[in-house]
């Protein structure tokens, strides 16, 4: 039985140019494997990352720093990043920590 | 809901307050930042199953870096849309859309978005994607479920463990193998 040495060659390449290798080997051409599309596609803050009570402070003192009023920093918060309750300010570990405690 | 400042003096102060909490953040608060327990062997799993792996995310284009850096995934992403990508932010479907077309030959029935808030949820509805949602971002069980998400879990390590029995395993992306061996 005769085994053909395989290059696996993806689409797009130039399958089917070379019949021979550099020793003269006949190789057997154009094995395209792949996946149909599909996509996994990932929010990050809150998601990814532990990240939404630094975000919050961020805003907070930022809003401190121009002296604006608590409504215009839930006005603007929810503009731009849409608005999240108190509860999602405090990290992934303090709510963990509050819910163990009972609070 | 109160405004005291008109839109358009809203949009001014608006790019200068920006400006300011970008700054802010990257300085003091980025290097503080953590990723959720097992966002790598996650993203593996998905890898090794054939998925597409994309970000898309309100933050920056350099705030989106840095979480690259420090989820270490950077390797298993194919694109990312960021808020430089986007007109709109969630709810409108625009960051998704725009994730999607740099993804190239993808259609919304073929995607899935994952994401903590409801804004994730509704975005991705108008995208006419499908959503699954994380409690990992604070919000109540409740509004996640009534802003769309199909199936919640507590995060990324979650659905790490329960990935078998996921929609990503179930529904993975089907192996396609073309054999064409010419003979001469």
């Amino acid at each position: 039985m005769l085994f053909l040495p395989t290059k696996i060659k993806f689409q797009g390449s130039s399958a089917g140019k070379n019949d021979h290798d550099e020793s003269g080997m006949r190789i057997a051409h154009e094995r395209v494997i792949h996946h149909s599309m599909k996509a996994a596609i990932f929010d990050i803050d809150g998601t990814l990352t532990d990240s939404v009570h630094l975000h919050a402070k961020a805003w907070q003192e930022t809003f401190r720093h121009f002296g604006h009023s608590i409504s215009f920093f839930r006005y603007s918060i929810a503009d731009w990043e849409g608005w999240r309750p108190i509860n999602a300010c405090l990290s992934f570990e303090t709510r963990v920590e509050k819910q163990r405690q009972g609070d | 809901m109160p405004v005291f400042l008109s839109k358009q003096e809203l949009k001014n102060k608006g790019k200068e307050i920006e400006k300011f909490r970008g700054e802010l953040f990257k300085r003091k608060f980025l290097p503080k930042v953590r990723p959720f327990a097992r966002v790598r062997e996650l993203f593996q799993r998905l890898t090794q199953d054939g998925w597409k792996i994309a970000l898309a995310s309100s933050a920056k284009k350099d705030e989106l870096e840095a979480y690259k850096q420090i989820c270490s995934i950077s390797d298993l992403l194919d694109t990312e849309a960021s808020s430089d990508d986007a007109e709109e932010s969630k709810p409108h479907p625009d960051i998704f859309q725009a994730a999607m077309s740099r993804l190239g030959q993808v259609s919304p029935k073929e995607c899935i978005v994952v994401g903590d808030s409801p804004y994730d949820a509704e975005a991705a509805t108008k995208a006419g994607i499908r959503s699954i949602g994380f409690l990992s971002g604070g919000f109540p069980e409740a509004d996640l479920i009534q802003a769309g998400f199909e199936v919640l879990y507590w995060g990324t390590s979650d659905l790490y463990l329960q990935y078998e029995e996921s929609i990503f395993h179930r529904e993975a992306p089907p192996l396609i193998a073309n054999v064409n061996l010419k003979a001469t």
